[in-house]
């Protein structure tokens, strides 16, 4: 239950910053997002998304049946 | 009693983020389809995310509150997910949502239950992205 709650206490910046990425998007205000701008986000979220798992996967290999 | 009060906080606060967010992530007015496709999967991306790095710091705890084989499913369906919605930005969803599906029916019942507030983040996010 310990481990439980401090995963979840860890995960609290992550979830925090989930939701202030919700509410940054396109305020008024803010230079108008372009199609290139979004694309390149989403490119950029992908690699660097896929790169954590290839290091976890990399860290824990499946083990020998 | 503990236990579902730490549940109902953790649902309660991913709740929020989705809720929360709905009424600020509408796509920006001047992007064309593609790029609304772009916008809204970039969000999902973030979800799978919280879901992964749950995971893997549950699986770091002593004791591991998620065992290591659940959390490989666990990164091996996002690695997947994540590539998909990169390389299909328009056509992810059909793809995404059933491996959601398979993943959680893969999983021991105690740890699906851990996981359960983070794959409801990712399914109501999937589903309002693509309604």
């Amino acid at each position: 239950m310990n481990g439980l709650i401090t995963t979840i206490i860890q995960q609290l910046p992550s979830i925090f910053d989930f939701i202030r990425q919700e509410h940054a998007q396109q305020h008024p205000g803010e230079p108008p997002l372009t199609d290139d701008d979004v694309k390149a986000a989403l490119a950029a979220a992908v690699a660097s998304s896929i790169a954590k798992d290839d290091q976890w996967l990399a860290a824990h290999p499946e083990p020998p049946a | 009693m503990r236990r579902v009060r730490h549940r109902a906080a953790v649902l309660l606060l991913l709740a929020g983020a989705v809720w929360g967010g709905e009424s600020c992530a509408s796509a920006p007015p001047q992007l064309s389809p593609s790029g609304v496709a772009a916008f809204q999967a970039r969000r999902v991306v973030k979800a799978l995310d919280i879901l992964r790095d749950f995971a893997i710091d549950a699986e770091a705890q002593t004791p591991k509150v998620l065992s290591t084989t659940t959390t490989r499913k666990v990164v091996t369906y996002h690695r997947s997910a994540v590539s998909t919605i990169g390389q299909v930005p328009s056509g992810w969803a059909p793809t995404v949502s059933q491996g959601l599906l398979e993943v959680q029916r893969d999983l021991p019942a105690a740890e699906r239950a851990r996981l359960g507030p983070y794959f409801s983040l990712v399914s109501a996010l999937i589903a309002e992205v693509t309604r």
